[in-house]
């Protein structure tokens, strides 16, 4: 049976993800987003990058599953995120979002988060989140 | 107040609150300065407990009433 990893500075939370054409087309609905730097290779390419580009919305979204379900806390909400778009993720890009509790502050029952998205050996997003939690 | 703790919290409310024009007083309460409501003073409670490598409780964080408290307090966990 996997223990419950202990909630301290230096814990590290990683998972695997990609962006599909599907999620990509349900983000741009959601947004209403539709420029074509997201939804147009040729336009993209012309613009200088290998197709288009996945939505900077769509990367956060990861940091709220990394909150929501891979923080060992049953209670939790963020009441912050920044973060910088270093360099473009693309479609069916295999991606790792890799983080790492800064901080936690039991008096205030809150944490840092500070998080790398990463693609084969480039950086594509960092930042940091700030979550408020209860315990049981 | 302990003038070196004061300056150094000076610089982080500075810094959370985003206001350069913030000048704090061992009287000064959170009623005194705009944008300081509960979801600032838990940032500004995880920023002095980075920047000085310290742990309050709740206890003493909610006992705190005015920026004089909050100095001698961080005073005392570095005696």
């Amino acid at each position: 049976m996997s223990s419950i990893p202990k909630l301290e500075p230096g814990l590290r939370l990683e998972f695997p993800f990609s962006v599909t054409p599907e999620m990509m087309a349900d983000f741009g609905r959601m947004a209403g987003d539709f420029h074509p730097v997201h939804t147009d290779d040729d336009h993209a390419q012309r613009r200088g990058f290998l197709g288009r580009i996945v939505y900077g919305g769509i990367l956060v979204s990861q940091v709220s599953r990394l909150i929501g379900m891979e923080l060992p806390l049953s209670h939790c909400v963020w009441t912050r995120v920044t973060t910088d778009f270093v360099e473009p993720l693309y479609v069916n890009e295999q991606a790792l979002m890799d983080a790492e509790i800064e901080a936690i502050s039991e008096a205030v029952q809150a944490l840092v988060l500070k998080f790398r998205i990463l693609a084969a050996d480039r950086l594509i997003a960092r930042g940091k989140a700030e979550v408020s939690f209860a315990h049981e | 107040m302990n003038n070196e703790i004061a300056s150094k919290l000076t610089d982080i409310f500075r810094d959370v609150l985003d206001d350069e024009s913030i000048i704090l007083q061992s009287s000064t309460t959170a009623s005194d300065i705009d944008g300081w409501d509960s979801l600032a003073h838990i940032r500004l409670v995880l920023t002095v407990e980075q920047a000085y490598s310290v742990k309050f409780s709740a206890k003493e964080v909610s006992a705190m009433k005015n920026v004089g408290e909050f100095v001698g307090l961080i005073e005392s966990k570095l005696a």
